[in-house]
Order: structure tokens, then C-alpha cells, then sequence
């Protein structure tokens, strides 16, 4: 069997198979998902200052070079890497120590870097996210939060959780990454300051089943954690992205998925 | 003018028939055979070979879809002519096509694995009926119809990278799904 042989088969393909690949994407499926998704923004920002307010977030005027600006700062120290973590970054960052950490979870990865992940409570989640959505018909949650130490040259710290749930229970990568680019275009100006001479660093990443979503969402679901360390101006930065998809995928194709978003956000 | 209409012509060998199926799906026919030769040329003579067969076969046979009837018949042709012009080092989407799906067959060697194309077709049209309208659909484009990534993109509204990454994926599905059901390079 050759390349050729099958080409050549899938003539034979089922006619009504050509008849739906002919279809053009619904105009009215696109308009759903663009109310989707602002819908999820507005959810989004909603939640963020919830988030933000309850961890401690203040919006500040500043003046700077003659104008004023708004600044949103944490009062809180709360979340600074540790000094036997910076080292042990650094030591991995300049190639003193191998890259091949083992599979982490998030919980260990905390430890190891000396900070928190940040994760939505339960509560919040299902009040900002999936069941502002959910139509009976499936839906979508897109929930994230950000903060930012108010020192600039301390570590940022992000999670970005992304929860889509379509009819059948299956995460088509396709829509996934089209609703990701949605969101990452809306939030970006939270990630503008990764610049764009960024090297980014896969640090790791675990697939389990996510216990928030296991009330509301298929058996088959699986959270995959994607943890990726970022240097830019001499400073560390670290995102963790949770992805959400309907089956498992390799930690390669989520580093690439969470590669592509980062992408977009630049 | 309907499908219908254009049969009932064929049927009674109107002159015309053949200007009626250009007028409707020439450009449809020439996209696939273009898309798969990359010459407007060859492409060209494709649809006109095709119409010559259609011609042909119409009557006795009565397609209930004349679009998709069409369609398979200048996509054998235009494979037929991409499989001899591959000496050359020509052919247009085709050579990519190829190039991508030899990503599906699973190495070793088992000549007693050999399949019937036939066989291959049914197991390809039970791959397909696994795969949600949406990957299906998306698979058929590139390796049916030949679309490029860019035709793809702007058809599904995603990058060509996430599409690229879409049907990785499903040509390793594809891949391990033969696999298990015995096919070998």
C-alpha cells in the first residue's frame, strides 16, 4: 500500500460525507460563537474583578511623564519566588541542570517554585463561568486570572483555565484555539508586557481529570496542565495554562497548543 | 437549470448537456483537478475528459447526485494524471497530498497485508464515520478535494497552523487505525 493507493480509495468515499464536507460553516453557528464568546468576556472581566477585589487588587492613578495613568497593583507579598527556587531556575535556565523535570502537578510544582498557582474556586468558577452558559445545548466557560506583583521585576504569575463543553462532550482543537484567539485578543494587554523577545521554556505538564469539571462534564474530559517558564528582560516569568480537551493529548501537543496561544497574546 | 434538468438532456443526448454541466459545476470540477494537479492546463483537459465520460456513461446511469458524480469522476482522473506526470516531478496540491498521506501507512513489511483498494475504501469510509462532521469534513477537503491550507483557513475561519495541526493529528489517527487493522506499507 502506497500514498497513491489511498488517495486513490478515498474516492470511494461515502457520498453523503462529500455532501457535508461541502457545506460551508454556518454564518448563524459563527454568530453563536461570536456572542459566545463576548459573552464570555464580559464574564471574564466580571470575574477578574471579583478574583482581583477578593485577592486583594487595587486600581491606582499614577502620573507618569505628565500623565496620568491607571495602574492595577496587589497589595500583597504574598506570592514571591523563593530563593532556593530562583536557583534552582536559574541553575535550569543556564543549563547547569537538565530540563527533563519529571511530570509535575501543580501542587509540586508550587513547591518547587516557591509560589502559588493561582486556581478559581470552585464557587466563582460556576458562577462566572459554565452556568452563566451552559443553554441546555452545551456551552462554553472561559475563566482566567492574572495578577501582577507591584514591583514589575518579580515574577508574574498566570493561569489561564479554558472550559468548552459542545454538544457531544468533545473539544474540537479547532474551536478550542478560535475561541482561545478571542480570548487571548481581549485580554492581551495583560500579557503585553512579555515583550517580544521572549524564550520560552517548557517546564512541564500532567493530564489528569480535572475535579471542578468532573460534575458537569464528560467522564472522558481531561484536564491538562501545561506550565511554561518564559525569560524576558532578565526575568522569569511563568504561565500555566489548563487546558481542557475531550481526549487525552501528549504533553508535546499541549506545549504546542499553549505555545500557539502565547503566540497569539504576543 | 437543476440537476434534473441537465440529466433529462443527457438522457435524450441533447447537444448542450455538456455546455449545461460546464456552465454549472466547471469551475467546482476544475478546482478539484486543478487543486490536485496544479495546471489550469491539465486541469482543462481533465474536465473535458470527464465530460466526455460523463457523456458516456449518462444514460444508462442516473446519479443521484450529479455534483458529487462529477466530482469523483474528474478526481480519477486528475489522480490518474497526477500518478503519471509524478515521473516528471510535476503535479500541483497532489504531490503534497501524497507526501502527507504516506504519513498514514504503517511501516514494515507485510506483503501478505496487501488490500484490495476496494477493502481500503471501506476501511477509509469507517475511519471517516468515527470522526465528528467537523474533522471529517476537514480531512475531505485536503484529501479529497485537494484544498490547500490556505482554501482551508479561509473556509473554516482558522489559521492554517491550527489546521495543519488538525489533520496531523487525524493522519496519526488514520495511521494508527490501519495499523490495527492490518495494512502495511
Amino acid at each position: 500500500m502506497n500514498s497513491m493507493n489511498l488517495l486513490c480509495a478515498l474516492n470511494a468515499v461515502e457520498e453523503q460525507y462529500l455532501v457535508q464536507a461541502e457545506r460551508r460553516p454556518s454564518p448563524r453557528r459563527r454568530v453563536r460563537v461570536l456572542w459566545i464568546a463576548a459573552a464570555a468576556c464580559l464574564a471574564l472581566l466580571a470575574g477578574c474583578v471579583a478574583v482581583g477585589v477578593a485577592a486583594g487588587w487595587r486600581l491606582t492613578s499614577v502620573e507618569e511623564d505628565g500623565e496620568e495613568k491607571l495602574r492595577l497593583s496587589v497589595e500583597t507579598d504574598a506570592y514571591p519566588l523563593g530563593e532556593e527556587a530562583q536557583r534552582e531556575l536559574e541553575a535550569r535556565l543556564s543549563g547547569e541542570e537538565s530540563w527533563e523535570l519529571p511530570i509535575l502537578r501543580p501542587e509540586e510544582l508550587e513547591e518547587l517554585l516557591g509560589i502559588h498557582l493561582l486556581t478559581l474556586p470552585e464557587a466563582s468558577f460556576e458562577s462566572w463561568g459554565f452556568s452563566a452558559f451552559r443553554d441546555g445545548r452545551g456551552g462554553i466557560c472561559v475563566g482566567g486570572a492574572w495578577w501582577q506583583q507591584p514591583d514589575q521585576a518579580d515574577p508574574w504569575v498566570a493561569n489561564i483555565t479554558m472550559v468548552l463543553d459542545t454538544e457531544g462532550g468533545a473539544i474540537d482543537l479547532l474551536e478550542l484555539e478560535a475561541k482561545a484567539e478571542r480570548f487571548a485578543v481581549r485580554e492581551s494587554r495583560y500579557i503585553e508586557a512579555l515583550g517580544t523577545d521572549v524564550e520560552m521554556y517548557f517546564l512541564s505538564s500532567d493530564v489528569s481529570v480535572d475535579p471542578l469539571s468532573s460534575d458537569h462534564l464528560p467522564e472522558t474530559m481531561r484536564h491538562n496542565y501545561v506550565t511554561c517558564v518564559f525569560l524576558f528582560d532578565q526575568t522569569a516569568y511563568l504561565v500555566n495554562f489548563s487546558l481542557f480537551f475531550g481526549e487525552e493529548i501528549t504533553a508535546e501537543e499541549a506545549f504546542q497548543t499553549a505555545a500557539s496561544l502565547l503566540e497569539t497574546m504576543r | 437549470m437543476t440537476d434534473q434538468d441537465i440529466l433529462a438532456r443527457l438522457w435524450v443526448r441533447e447537444d448542450g448537456a455538456l455546455d449545461a454541466i460546464t456552465a454549472r459545476y466547471g469551475n467546482y470540477l476544475r478546482s478539484i483537478a486543478g487543486n490536485i494537479l496544479g495546471s489550469s492546463e491539465d486541469a482543462e483537459e481533465c474536465l473535458n475528459d470527464a465530460l466526455f465520460k460523463a457523456w458516456n456513461a449518462i444514460p444508462p446511469m442516473r446519479p443521484e447526485n450529479l455534483r458529487t458524480y462529477l466530482g469523483r469522476i474528474i478526481r480519477n482522473l486528475a489522480i490518474n494524471r497526477l500518478q503519471a506526470s509524478r515521473a516528471e516531478k510535476r503535479g500541483g496540491e497532489g504531490v503534497a497530498l501524497l507526501r502527507e498521506l504516506d504519513d498514514c501507512i504503517p511501516g514494515g513489511v507485510r506483503p501478505e497485508a496487501a488490500l484490495e483498494e476496494k477493502e481500503l475504501a471501506s476501511a477509509l469510509n469507517l475511519f471517516l464515520s468515527t470522526l465528528p462532521e467537523q474533522k471529517r469534513s476537514l480531512f475531505l477537503r485536503r484529501y479529497w478535494f485537494g484544498d490547500s491550507m490556505a482554501q482551508i483557513a479561509q473556509r473554516t475561519g482558522k489559521s492554517q497552523a491550527a489546521a495543519a495541526m488538525a489533520l496531523s493529528r487525524l493522519r496519526r489517527e488514520l495511521k494508527d487505525f490501519l495499523k490495527e487493522r492490518g495494512y502495511e506499507r
